[in-house]
């Protein structure tokens, strides 16, 4: 049942990817969370403040990520955010999804193994 | 962060829904503060997101609450026709009002177009016609009006053609087309050039341009022959052309244009004939303009004594031309908007009875962490979902019912103009959006706030609570209330109708025609005895026709929608020039008394021998005895009196009276005096003619053929039945009637469902108490009384607070009413029976159901 409900939400939405990816590392609020995102893609991803919270709320709704009970960090105004263990079993399956599709890359000799050069 | 930054962020945030703005909105803006971004360019992220993310939840409610209503599809139908009706009508009534009155009349600014009245402070008469001396003084010296002109009825044969024809016509002063800014389609209309003497210009309409001068280009400049006097085209008219009438308000199309004759001696300042209009100079108002028209009318008074007082005002043309209908176009959109609420009270009530189900769906989402918030915006979704279905049938049925009522609207003004347009299609979405908020109002309340215990406990059974059966009952309450008052409202209009249809005219009606005026060419008839030699063949070739019983001719006849009013002197009594007495003149042949079926009084009626050479006389009618009568008998009175071209003056002596008729359905009848044509010769008259046994086409050319053996060269009249006249006479209040009666209809229909539904309802949530009464013995007649009763107390409180607004209601529509109070007793006590009774028809079904309870299995449902 529940192998089945992760695999439903299948793949994902990148920037949701992105955001269970960066609260992996631990508790984030959410302006690290943005920052995390835009360092790890080199700038690639960028997610202003009107499309991370809808996506964060998203998320806090379906129990993806879950609010950490009195953290703020030092601004009052900020939440700290981490992953539930459903949005990690999410994130998991869907790192292995991309593993499963590198390798048929692979195979296909679209792409060259690492170490293999 | 600046202050204005903040106020910038907060606007924007608004953009998100409430719930999420509240839970993110400080973790945003210290985002925002702490990534130093451009406050306008963050505002604008914000803003574009936050809709997205409403559209997004819109969509997604709409979805939802497609899914669901095709699981229901009974349900679906029975409410999109509830709501075909009530949206339907209003359209309807809407495009009746907008194309009769709240578009602009076709002129140009016409809010500063006026009309001219005055009161004659002696005789307390209230008249819209000035004089050719007073529409001069007016026009020079009035600082606050501009371009006024006049405007008169005309006929004229047109001859030239195989056939001559028979023409309607207006002649105006120049002014009049500058004062109503509108252009020819052709060449131009009149300037001040065309009033010299022996100048004959023409303005023909566009319709008289396609039939009779094949629509040639060409045509200005070309003549035309009318009455026997060669004119000049000088233009015409564009097809969608009218000039009001400045007493009626009617809008007139004519076949032609003339200038106006000034047939009265100059300086006639009693000759009162020219309906007269004017524009307001720019930056007067219509106070100024009447301020000033009591300076010249003063001025006037000094210069011409008489001795009465002349009150000269003006009217806004608009007030004039939709007077008689705004209150109760209004009163019609008030019925309309009542239908409304009927309506949606209708399928609140539907969507509570699904209560019972959607109570328990209710709680458990609300359990599973739904806002009340979001379920009211998706219980809202489903009434919005039913309303656009509703309104897109509802544009259907108005679109039928309007081709429907087409005839029965035809008396309001532009009728010809009524069509579904943008304008009815904007006001169709107002009312969808207006009848989703009015439906899901109630339902939202009493289902998005679920009470999770009530609930859970009631979850077994199909019972509701004694607040939302009160909540039901009093939503059927106003829908009868309303019911009742539109019924009522269109009762009395209709009862007024069928007593200003039957109402006496004082004429014997069967078998009775007249004809449209004929009118002799004077180049053709100089002399007044050609005239009288014409009438008297005339006659004599139709009293020789098969089947024509009597035959006789007049200047006028009742309900002719006319009148000729003359000043009269009485020998022996003393009148200050100028304000002498007004009656309304008839010039009749001999037999017109017997051939209308007018009874005689008192005297004598005319005979063959009162003829030119014989002592003139003349007959009066009940009125003008009551009146002018020394000790109520007019028989031996000497009247001074004009002839029609008010040339020849004669002392006249009283030799008959005879009883009143009607001039007009809904006006007194006149003070009149009758003269004989022999003794005063007239070039215009209608024919009046009784026939028992021919029909209209036997009759019509029957007097054909009598004006062809006459003369060849006369143009045909077109004959009216008196149904022809009383059923034209009574067609606004048709109108009106028909109008309010058939949202009447639906408006019953819908109180009578909403009577089925409620009563239905509550027979099945006692199905249970119904069982064991039955098992206990109780008798049919107690159960049926028992439903009953509830059903007639719900109606008995509707039917008294729809009294209450029938009565205020009937106060608006007084003016359309004749002959009736606007509280008639017989009419209110018709409609509360037929409520009543109704009633009792709607929930007798349900009620028979009742008794028909099988107690075993309504004990097993437990």
């Amino acid at each position: 049942m529940r192998k089945s409900v992760v695999r439903d939400v299948l793949p994902l939405n990148p920037k949701t990817f992105h955001v269970l990816l960066a609260l992996a590392a631990g508790e984030r609020h959410g302006y690290a969370i943005g920052k995390a995102i835009e360092a790890e893609t080199e700038g690639m991803i960028r997610l202003t403040p009107g499309t991370l919270y809808p996506l964060i709320r998203q998320m806090l709704v379906d129990g993806w990520i879950a609010e950490v009970d009195g953290g703020n960090g030092d601004d009052p105004r900020r939440r700290l955010y981490r992953l539930s263990p459903l949005g990690r079993r999410i994130a998991q399956a869907e790192a292995s999804r991309m593993n499963e599709l590198v390798r048929l890359a692979r195979s296909h000799k679209l792409l060259v193994a690492v170490g293999q050069a | 962060m600046s202050s204005s930054a903040r106020f910038l962020l907060g606007f924007a945030l608004l953009a998100y829904p409430p719930d999420f703005r509240k839970t993110f909105r400080e973790q945003i803006l210290s985002d925002v503060d702490e990534s130093r971004a451009g406050s306008i360019a963050a505002a604008f992220d914000i803003a574009a997101n936050g809709l997205r993310m409403r559209v997004g939840l819109l969509a997604n409610d709409l979805a939802y609450a497609a899914r669901r209503l095709l699981r229901m599809p009974l349900f679906v139908v029975v409410v999109a026709l509830t709501f075909a009706l009530g949206i339907g009508a209003n359209v309807a009534v809407f495009t009746v009002l907008n194309a009769v009155m709240l578009k602009p009349l076709p002129y140009v600014d016409p809010g500063r177009l006026v009309v001219f009245r005055y009161l004659n402070t002696k005789t307390s008469q209230l008249t819209a016609d000035l004089s050719v001396p007073e529409l001069d003084d007016f026009g020079r010296q009035s600082s606050t009006l501009t371009n006024v002109g006049g405007v008169v009825s005309d006929q004229a044969t047109l001859t030239g053609a195989e056939k001559p024809v028979a023409l309607q016509g207006l002649d105006v002063t120049p002014p009049v087309f500058a004062a109503l800014g509108i252009a020819p389609e052709l060449g131009r209309f009149f300037t001040e050039a065309d009033e010299a003497k022996g100048v004959h210009s023409v303005v023909i309409s566009d319709r008289l341009w396609r039939s009779n001068f094949a629509a040639a280009a060409g045509v200005v400049g070309k003549s035309a022959v009318l009455d026997g006097s060669t004119y000049q085209i000088v233009g015409v008219a564009p097809p969608d052309f009218g000039i009001p009438m400045p007493d009626s308000g009617l809008l007139r199309s004519p076949d032609f244009i003339e200038v106006q004759p000034d047939i009265a001696p100059p300086g006639e300042r009693g000759a009162q004939y020219i309906g007269t209009l004017a524009r307001l100079r720019p930056g007067a108002t219509l106070a100024a303009a009447n301020t000033d028209l009591e300076l010249i009318s003063k001025r006037l008074q000094h210069l011409y004594p008489v001795e009465a007082a002349l009150i000269y005002y003006v009217r806004p043309l608009n007030d004039v031309v939709f007077g008689d209908f705004k209150a109760a176009l209004w009163t019609v959109l008030g019925a309309a908007i009542g239908i409304l609420i009927i309506t949606c009270a209708n399928v609140s009530n539907m969507i509570l009875s699904t209560a019972a189900s959607r109570g328990r769906e209710f709680v458990l989402r609300s359990a599973l962490g739904a806002s009340n918030r979001r379920l009211g915006a998706q219980l809202l979704a489903e009434t919005g979902l039913l309303a656009i279905v509703g309104g897109v049938a509802g544009v259907g049925v108005a679109y039928v019912s309007l081709a429907l009522l087409r005839p029965a609207l035809a008396a309001f003004p532009r009728a010809q103009t009524i069509a579904l347009d943008g304008w009815a299609l904007a006001y169709a979405v107002a009312v969808v959006v207006a009848a989703t908020l009015l439906a899901g109002f109630w339902p939202m309340r009493s289902l998005a706030r679920p009470n999770l215990s009530v609930a859970l406990k009631e979850a077994g059974r199909t019972s509701d609570s004694a607040a939302s059966n009160t909540a039901r009952s009093a939503l059927v309450v106003v829908e009868v209330s309303l019911a009742l008052a539109l019924v009522a409202l269109s009762g009395l209009l209709l009862h007024s109708y069928y007593l200003m249809t039957r109402s006496d005219i004082g004429v014997r009606q069967d078998g009775l025609w007249v004809s449209s005026q004929m009118t002799l060419p004077s180049f053709r008839y100089p002399a007044l005895r050609d005239r009288s030699a014409f009438q008297q063949r005339l006659l004599t070739h139709l009293r020789a026709s098969p089947g024509v019983e009597s035959a006789a001719l007049g200047s006028n006849y009742p309900l002719s929608g006319y009148h000729f009013g003359f000043d009269f002197g009485i020998v022996g009594r003393r009148f200050v020039p100028g304000s002498e007495p007004i009656a309304a003149l008839n010039v009749i042949s001999p037999n017109y008394f017997s051939t209308m079926g007018i009874p005689l009084q008192r005297g004598r009626a005319f005979n063959e021998l009162d003829t030119q050479q014989a002592l003139p006389v003349a007959v009066v009618n009940e009125t003008f005895q009551r009146l002018y009568g020394p000790r109520g008998n007019a028989i031996g009175m000497q009247l001074i009196t004009a002839g029609v071209d008010k040339t020849s003056r004669a002392t006249r002596t009283v030799v008959g009276v005879v009883r009143d008729t009607r001039d007009d359905l809904t006006k007194q009848t006149r003070p009149t005096y009758f003269v004989p044509v022999a003794q005063t010769p007239i070039d215009f008259f209608s024919l009046i003619l009784r026939s028992g046994d021919l029909n209209r086409s036997t009759l019509t050319a029957e007097l054909a053929r009598a004006t062809e053996a006459t003369d060849p060269q006369m143009a045909d009249a077109a004959l009216k039945s008196y149904g022809d006249l009383v059923a034209a006479a009574t067609a606004h209040a048709r109108s009106l009637g028909s109008l309010l009666a058939a949202l009447a209809g639906i408006a019953m229909f819908l109180a009578l469902s909403g009577i089925f539904g409620v009563v239905s309802y509550s027979v099945t949530q006692r199905y249970r108490e119904f069982g064991v009464r039955i098992a206990m013995g109780a008798a049919a007649r107690h159960i049926v009384l028992d439903v009953l009763s509830r059903s007639l107390s719900i109606t008995g409180i509707g039917i008294a607070v729809g009294l209450v607004i029938a009565a205020i209601g009937g106060r608006a529509i007084a003016s359309q009413l004749y002959f009736l109070s606007p509280f008639d007793p017989i009419t209110f006590a018709l409609v509360v029976a037929l409520l009543l009774a109704s009633a009792v028809v709607a929930s007798a079904l349900p009620a028979v159901r009742a008794t028909r309870v099988d107690p075993a299995v309504a004990l097993r449902c437990e």
